[in-house]
């Protein structure tokens, strides 16, 4: 396992590199730079080019992808061109907000389809899968931007129970803090969930037609110990991928519903540095997130090695 | 001859046979989940086709009378700037159908081989992961976005997003499934048997893994209609005035407590959508259980 | 079916979970924190909250932009302030005397005055500001006025005198929008590390796209103000979550509010709307491109457009309708100018049909920023579809956008505004890219322009009326410019909040402001 583990990430590094590459020739090829979006609409062409020259800007692209990829490699992140400020603290100011949110929906996410999955293969009562059914489906076709703001509706402006968005650092107040994540993290939460409840329990039912299940019964093991200990982990394979992506991408900036909870964390410094052109943030962000997106497949395989006990690591494909 | 090793529990072999079709809609036809999903699925899609033929009201005409509610000669009211509701409607779930039906399939056919290839070749099968894996970690709005900078925005723009975001989906579900069966002992049997990789993989791992693959799919249906949801909400969607269910629901969500039936029209459209979608595939899931 | 499995959840354990949700909920809802922090009823609030739609952009504090709106007046004081009749108020400088040739203008200064620092301010400081707006990087409008003056020098101990070749009396403007910085620190702006000016408040923290604060300043000339120890300000860029953070009482004022939900919010009794003063918003024409180059093209546009309704249906009445880029109050400002094109769809039809142009497809872009001008847009392109026009959406970002209003190369027509307009008819042609007459983003140049608008911009106060007026005329007339309405950026806040003005640059004056309960 450990050599697999050490082969992805080398094939990560790969992947990273040409990422790269990619997102750097594709800034610089929309129209619009840092230069005119500092300018400023009213602005000369003067202006323009005196900006641009000050941000060194007027260099080749490739020169500038050289001298950027070898700033990275020495460790310097560098200066964000439209804020002028240095990238890692930038970044340090606003992850606390995304890694907050995602902790918080993924749990969410993770109890509830969980829960749900579980109980729609297992359930012999018709009510309740029918209800749980028409639920999920109800859940899944929500997006995220109308969940949430119905949510804000009902709980900040009309009950005014709840914030209707921010973010509070949890070392500062955590209490205020808890309160700002509950409303996203549900929003979040609710496409998601019965995707995984639905993925889980599609390949329970199929396993559980499976022959070992039979062999399990007629040896006298008792029905919940079954489940939970045969069905369940030969199951959690889809699940725990998409759970993955999920997770994934909440890293990545969850960029519309840190929109609509005004809650300032990756998502909307990358949305922010791409309509400003900021190749340096952006292209610093991208591969971040691109990063956090391998590293969490790669620890959902070897989640689903360690519980399903039919796959192996480093199979034939 | 490769030895497969196995591990702990294994589970039943499964020879696959081939199944008619004929045998697929029937049995669909016959669970009430199926039929539900089957009339869902199929009335919408008549309605969007068949409706703005038959009202008198067009999606594109504006009026003095914005934000009016639900009267006799505009069933659902009209919009800010007073262009009738239930056409708009109309046409934009014809619009969504377009655009879901061209791009999942794409999506799906694309995305299943692409993350079976590994099979065959195992350094495309690494390189296709890893290229779902730069496009799963690039945030749904930045691709949709970086579509929209090479290709102006539009329909092409909001399929190539769609694709790009929900292929790599298709992708790592086939591959995991996949390393599921390899495992089993209707692989080995096949190898013994001489067969070659392309037909183990076509012809008896990939029908066992369908399943899988068509409840992805009908997920991936309703989230294709998120994502051109979120790229009209930064205005890179369906551009107007043509109207799409994702930029309804989006503008209409200002108007959420005055005119609710604005964005919760398409709302229910889109649930209707979705569980269309979700019950069928249930019901082709339990058919191909009852062998 | 599901005869292998069984019920894996007891109900025990499905109420177990319920009751947990339910418990993190109510947790959750601890204390009520929707009201402001301060005293009890009809006490003074010593904090006060405020939202607005973008963040600081620190490396272009002098420049007027949306973006730094809360900043210019509370960290920043001006020499003078222009009021709506055109007059000029003191603010830093105390009085100003024009020569009787008009070639110098003798600006006197308060004594009093000291930066956050603590170093006294001076004539000095007036010209380092001034030279700092010159900077090519500053992109200060001001600059296009400042160096129409052949010298500016300290002349005493709180004087300054500008000197010019040819007289040039809208001089002043220059100075009622041009903060006055700080030399020895302006290097250290950009990052936020040092923001010093002379105004009632000093910059406190700040977390880039995220939030800012401004702490009051206790050696400020106006004693005894301002009444606020803190002010904090929150970035929300999505007009949605601003109206609920409003709504929820999470703030108490907003700047730069979408003019539909203020009006709204208006109209529910529950928060005041402050209005500023007005700017264009209009529809360009690139007038390099065929056939936009024949005036009646152009003119069938100007009647196509339905400004009534685009100020009802998309302003709420809180954008009113014009033709004319300057507010309706300028001087030299008529009713038959504002109202010159109705919305005659007839009269376009036939303008189309005399120039052949019938059918023609032009593309429409919207400044993507701007949630309002894009649903006028929509409105807009139903006119001209309506009137023979084949139009198209074009759809950029806001970096793309910028470029092509700078660059002027715009395919067809473009929506967006021109906020200088607020200062009056002389600044905005000096310094606004649409509207100078050597180049501007219409593509718009010809001798007869540039002699109306040197007739403006030369103009002494009693002749100025007049050279407007001609000026509109021929504006009107040649319809390259099609002004769609007179916009604004209101202040929305909630009742108890009084004394809060916002001023000509759209810059939020909070001075005089005090938050009752």
């Amino acid at each position: 396992m450990i050599r697999y583990t050490l082969r992805r990430l080398t094939g990560a590094i790969g992947v990273l590199l040409i990422a790269s590459v990619a997102v750097f020739a594709l800034l610089h090829l929309a129209p619009g730079d840092p230069a005119t979006v500092l300018a400023g609409p009213d602005a000369t062409p003067q202006t323009v080019a005196a900006i641009r020259h000050q941000l060194g800007l007027d260099q080749s692209v490739p020169h500038q992808y050289v001298s950027w990829i070898g700033q990275l490699f020495s460790g310097h992140l560098g200066d964000s061109y439209t804020i002028h400020q240095p990238i890692g603290s930038l970044i340090a100011q606003r992850v606390g907000s995304t890694l907050q949110l995602t902790v918080a929906a993924t749990v969410l996410t993770l109890v509830l389809g969980v829960a749900m999955g579980v109980a729609l293969a297992t359930s012999r009562r018709r009510v309740v899968t029918q209800t749980l059914d028409y639920l999920a489906t109800l859940a899944l076709a929500l997006p995220p931007f109308v969940s949430g703001v119905i949510l804000i509706f009902l709980f900040a402006v009309v009950w005014k129970v709840l914030p209707s968005g921010g973010y509070v650092a949890l070392g500062q107040q955590p209490g205020e803090a808890l309160r700002r994540l509950i409303l996203p993290s549900i929003a979040m939460a609710l496409p998601s969930a019965p995707v995984i409840a639905r993925l889980l329990a599609a390949e329970m039912r199929r396993v559980a037609q499976q022959e070992f299940v039979l062999t399990a019964i007629a040896k006298g093991a008792g029905r919940r110990w079954i489940t939970w200990r045969h069905i369940v982990p030969n199951s959690v394979g889809p699940a725990i991928i998409e759970l993955g992506i999920r997770i994934g991408q909440l890293l990545g900036g969850a960029i519309i519903a840190e929109a609509i909870f005004a809650r300032a964390g990756l998502g909307s410094l990358l949305v922010q540095a791409v309509e400003s052109r900021d190749y340096r943030l952006a292209q610093v962000l991208l591969l971040l997130a691109i990063s956090a997106a391998i590293l969490t497949q790669l620890v959902a395989e070897l989640c689903i090695a360690a519980i399903d006990p039919r796959v192996r690591v480093g199979g034939t494909a | 001859m490769s030895v497969i090793v196995r591990t702990g529990e294994t589970s039943a072999p499964t020879v696959p046979t081939r199944r008619p079709q004929r045998r697929y809609v029937a049995a669909v036809l016959r669970t009430p989940r199926g039929l539900i999903g089957l009339v869902l699925v199929v009335g919408i899609i008549l309605v969007a086709v068949v409706g703005p033929w038959v009202i008198p009201q067009d999606a594109l005409t504006q009026g003095p009378d914005a934000l009016v509610g639900p009267s006799g000669t505009h069933w659902l009211g009209t919009d800010e700037v007073g262009r009738d509701l239930f056409a708009r409607l109309l046409v934009g779930t014809r619009v969504d159908l377009v655009v879901t039906l061209i791009a999942v399939p794409i999506s799906g056919v694309l995305g299943t081989l692409l993350g079976m290839v590994g099979m065959l070749n195992r350094f495309a099968g690494s390189f296709c992961q890893r290229l779902f894996d730069v496009l799963l970690g690039v945030p749904a709005v930045i691709l949709g976005i970086a579509v929209a900078l090479a290709v102006s925005p539009g329909m092409g723009s909001v399929i190539i997003a769609i694709v790009l975001v929900t292929m790599p989906k298709f992708g790592k579900q086939s591959r995991t499934a996949l390393l599921g069966q390899l495992p089993q002992e209707y692989v080995a049997a096949a190898e013994v048997l001489g067969y070659p990789r392309s037909r183990i993989m076509f012809r008896h791992v990939l029908p066992n893994i369908l399943d899988a693959i068509f409840v992805r799919f009908a997920v991936e249906m309703a989230q294709a209609v998120v994502v051109e949801g979120g790229l009209s909400l930064i205005g890179l969607g369906i551009q107007p005035p043509q109207p799409s269910l994702g930029a309804m629901i989006k503008s209409g969500s200002t108007y959420l407590f005055d005119h609710p039936l604005y964005s919760m029209a398409p709302v229910v459209v889109v649930v209707g959508l979705v569980a269309g979608y979700l019950l069928l595939a249930d019901a082709l899931n339990e058919a191909n259980l009852r062998r | 079916m599901n005869d292998n499995l069984s019920p894996a959840l007891t109900r025990r354990s499905m109420l177990g979970g319920t009751l947990a949700l339910g418990g993190f909920l109510l947790v959750g809802c601890g204390t009520d924190n929707s009201s402001s922090p301060g005293g009890g009823n009809g006490s003074p609030v010593k904090t006060l909250r405020v939202g607005v739609t973008g963040d600081l952009l620190l490396s272009s504090i002098q420049r007027f932009q949306a973006n730094n709106q809360m900043l210019r007046r509370t960290v920043y004081d001006y020499l003078l302030d222009k009021s709506d009749d055109g007059s000029y108020t003191p603010s830093l400088a105390t009085a100003w005397k024009w020569s009787s040739d008009q070639k110098s203008l003798v600006i006197t200064l308060r004594d009093d005055v000291k930066y956050h620092t603590g170093r006294a301010f001076g004539p000095d400081d007036v010209i380092a500001s001034a030279n700092a707006a010159l900077v090519a990087t500053s992109g200060a409008q001001a600059a296009g006025l400042l160096k129409l003056a052949s010298g500016l020098k300290k002349t005493g101990d709180n004087e300054v005198t500008a000197t010019f070749d040819k007289p040039f009396p809208g001089y002043l403007d220059a100075f009622a929008m041009l903060p006055i910085i700080d030399s020895q620190t302006y290097a250290d702006a950009p990052s936020g590390k040092q923001v010093i000016g002379t105004g009632p408040y000093t910059f406190g923290s700040w977390t880039a796209g995220s939030k800012y604060t401004l702490k009051r300043n206790p050696s400020y000339w106006q004693s005894g103000k301002p009444a606020f120890d803190t002010i904090e300000v929150t970035v929300i860029t999505d007009s949605q979550a601003m109206l609920s953070a409003l709504q929820s009482g999470q703030l108490d004022m907003v700047d730069g509010m979408v003019l539909r939900d203020a009006a709204t919010l208006k109209k529910s009794g529950k928060f005041t709307v402050q209005t500023s003063a007005t700017y264009d918003i209009y529809v360009g024409v690139n007038t390099k491109v065929k056939p936009l180059d024949d005036v009646r093209v152009r003119q069938a546009i100007a009647y196509a457009l339905d400004r009534d309704r685009i100020s009802s249906q998309v302003y709420s009445g809180l954008a009113a309708a014009s033709c004319v880029p300057w507010p309706s109050n300028a001087p030299g400002v008529t009713q038959e100018q504002v109202k010159h094109y109705s919305y005659d769809l007839a009269k376009a039809k036939s303008l189309l049909q005399q120039a052949g142009a019938v059918g023609t497809e032009i593309e429409l872009a919207p400044i993507p920023s701007d949630p309002s001008v894009v649903a006028a847009s929509q409105i807009v392109q139903y006119g001209l579809t309506q009137a023979g026009f084949k139009v198209k959406m074009g759809t950029y970002d806001s970096a793309a956008f910028a470029t092509h209003v700078q660059a002027g190369d715009f395919p067809g027509l473009w929506i967006t505004n021109v906020a200088l307009t607020t200062m009056g008819a002389t600044t905005a042609l000096l310094t606004a890219n649409p509207l100078t007459s050597a180049k501007n983003t219409e593509n718009f140049v010809t001798p007869e322009y540039a002699s109306l608008v040197s007739a403006v911009v030369d103009a002494t106060t009693d002749k100025l009326p007049a050279a407007t007026a001609a000026l509109t005329d021929y504006m009107l007339e040649q319809a390259f410019h099609n002004t769609l309405v007179q916009g604004q950026t209101p202040v929305v806040a909630v009742p108890g909040l009084s004394g809060v003005t916002v001023d000509r640059t759209l810059a939020v004056n909070l001075t005089n402001a005090t938050l009752k309960e």
